[in-house]
């Protein structure tokens, strides 16, 4: 999977989450730059990653995700 | 219609209770303030369903909403505890769907999608075969032993749906609106019940009559790492799926049997001490350090009368004497008579007197917030030491655990930090200027209570050795 694929992929996931068709994913993108976008909504977004990829996050990886481009190069090493 | 005429509401006790009893989503986070203090929430919080079901009554009822309702997605930002008055903010309408949001001032509560159009024409299959299920007690859903867990779930008061949300009633009829009403029952007392936070919800509204008696479920997947559970539901005229945390139980201190090895026998003999906040936490683990180290210890409780009884009972039996002994005192109350009539005399005292910590607000600071803090962490801990202080003829050493945010904190733990800081002052001329008593303060890192409950805990790290080298600082102090 390219790295366009997995952010096209992860678009689908935020806009889901935050139920807004307008987002558009930068790297530097972080829960300051979304609506609705806090520590609860962080583990909706690992959880969906999870399960559109396919692979397994451990707990300890969750808090060095600071922005998308940090939950993309996660995607990207996991794949 | 503009955003000024949307109604508001205040859910107060008797609205919860209502909303409680109609569904029978009785789970101790909504109704339980002594429960409450040892989860996440720290306090009550309103069934998030209930804030849905009131907000699209309202929306109906004020004709903001007149077309039917295809799908119905919602995701639960933060808590609305009992008492909170809630706002309902349009965020988005046109011909398709509304967005809106329930909110707070500035914090945002929930947000709620309603997508307009024909309902499906499909029929619902259920999810399980299981008859309908009316728990008293929430199931305590595990992740090890229940993977594959589905069941059947009605609300306990259909009748009542009428009175309580009578536009939503008449618009999605009584059955689809029973129905999500249940979705609240499902997580709260069934799946994953006792341990759960409801998170989200994605339904479709459906016109075929299903004839199933309640909501099918059945778990769909679980996250390890997240917590998460993804719990497929059908029945009631709804499918689709429903989105719950299996949220972290309460910190248990190790046992008394456990510290026994640790510390060292007859370590704090011939001491006494008053430990203020005593029946969980760094408290009950204090309390329980010195016993081990043959001590006699009071511990004190506001709220948690259960819990204290409980420590003593621990330590009592264990010993085969009565070295530990409970006592009711609420720090922000008049104390003269508790402390002037304690079971044994002091000559230390260990202050873990605290409210809730970790708190949602709308802003960078609150002075309410702070003032509660201070209340507890200067106020309190000043009273106390004044009463001792007049009431012993000896010496009496204290011990302030105040807490390393004061110099690097995370967000929103401003007035915490404040009022710590403030506390640390009062250590200070305290140990300086007052004749009869000696104060000791430290700096603790977050440590795995309770208070640093989180969805997963990352940063805090085990309190036995923090506390019981505390407490050997303390004593050593004491004796030169």
């Amino acid at each position: 999977m390219t790295k366009t694929e997995i952010y096209e992929a992860l678009t689908v996931i935020f806009r889901d989450l935050f139920m807004d068709d307008d987002i558009i994913l930068k790297s530097d993108m972080s829960a300051d730059d979304v609506d609705g976008w806090d520590s609860g909504a962080n583990l909706n977004i690992i959880a969906a990653v999870e399960q559109r990829f396919q692979i397994k996050v451990r707990t300890m990886e969750i808090a060095q995700l600071m922005n998308v481009g940090d939950i993309a190069k996660m995607v990207e090493s996991k794949l | 219609m503009t955003q000024l005429d949307l109604p508001s509401k205040t859910f107060d006790w008797q609205s919860q209770k209502a909303f409680s009893s109609a569904s029978g989503d009785d789970n101790p986070i909504h109704m339980d303030p002594v429960v409450c203090r040892r989860t996440q929430v720290g306090f009550p919080v309103v069934h998030g369903i209930h804030g849905v079901l009131w907000a699209l009554d309202c929306l109906i009822a004020k004709s903001q909403i007149s077309k039917p309702i295809a799908r119905i997605r919602v995701r639960f930002n933060n808590y609305i505890y009992v008492e909170d008055t809630v706002g309902i903010l349009i965020k988005k309408l046109d011909e398709n769907s509304l967005r809106f949001a329930l909110h707070i001032g500035d914090t945002l509560k929930t947000t709620v999608e309603v997508t307009f159009g024909a309902a499906q024409n499909l029929e619902i299959s259920p999810l399980s075969s299981a008859p309908k299920h009316h728990r008293k007690t929430p199931f305590n859903w595990n992740p090890s032993e229940h993977k594959e867990f589905s069941g059947r779930q009605g609300v306990n008061d259909a009748g009542a749906v009428q009175q309580l949300f009578p536009a939503l009633a008449e618009a999605m009829g009584h059955h689809r609106t029973t129905g999500l009403m249940a979705l609240s029952t499902i997580v709260g007392m069934a799946c994953p019940g006792y341990h759960s936070l409801f998170n989200s919800l994605d339904v479709l509204i459906h016109s075929t009559s299903d004839n199933i008696d309640g909501v099918t479920y059945r778990i769909k997947n679980f996250s390890q790492a997240t917590g998460l559970l993804d719990i497929g539901i059908a029945g009631c005229g709804l499918s689709g799926s429903i989105k719950a945390f299996y949220r972290s139980r309460p910190v248990e201190q190790p046992p008394f049997t456990e510290l026994l090895t640790l510390v060292e026998k007859g370590e704090f003999r011939l001491k006494s001490s008053l430990i203020v906040g005593g029946s969980r936490g760094l408290g009950a683990l204090t309390a329980k350090i010195l016993a081990a180290g043959g001590g006699r210890v009071i511990i004190s409780y506001s709220t948690g009368k259960t819990e204290a009884q409980k420590i003593t009972r621990e330590i009592n039996d264990h010993c085969k004497e009565n070295i530990c002994s409970v006592l009711k005192l609420d720090v922000q109350q008049d104390m003269r008579e508790p402390l002037s009539s304690l079971p044994i005399p002091v000559d230390h005292f260990y202050y873990f007197a605290t409210p809730h910590i970790s708190r949602q607000k709308g802003s960078l600071f609150s002075k309410k917030l702070f003032d509660e803090f201070y209340s507890y962490y200067v106020d309190g801990f000043y009273n106390i030491c004044q009463i001792l202080a007049r009431n012993t003829p000896d010496k009496i050493t204290a011990f302030y655990p105040s807490t390393t945010y004061v110099d690097n904190r995370p967000n929103n733990f401003c007035e915490y930090a404040m009022a710590k800081s403030a506390g640390e002052i009062l250590c200070h001329d305290i140990s300086q200027f007052a004749p009869n008593i000696y104060t000791i303060m430290r700096r603790l890192p977050p440590l795995l209570t309770d208070q640093t409950l989180t969805m997963f805990d990352l940063e805090a790290s085990s309190a036995v050795q923090e506390v019981y080298s505390a407490v050997k600082q303390l004593h050593q102090t004491a004796k030169g």
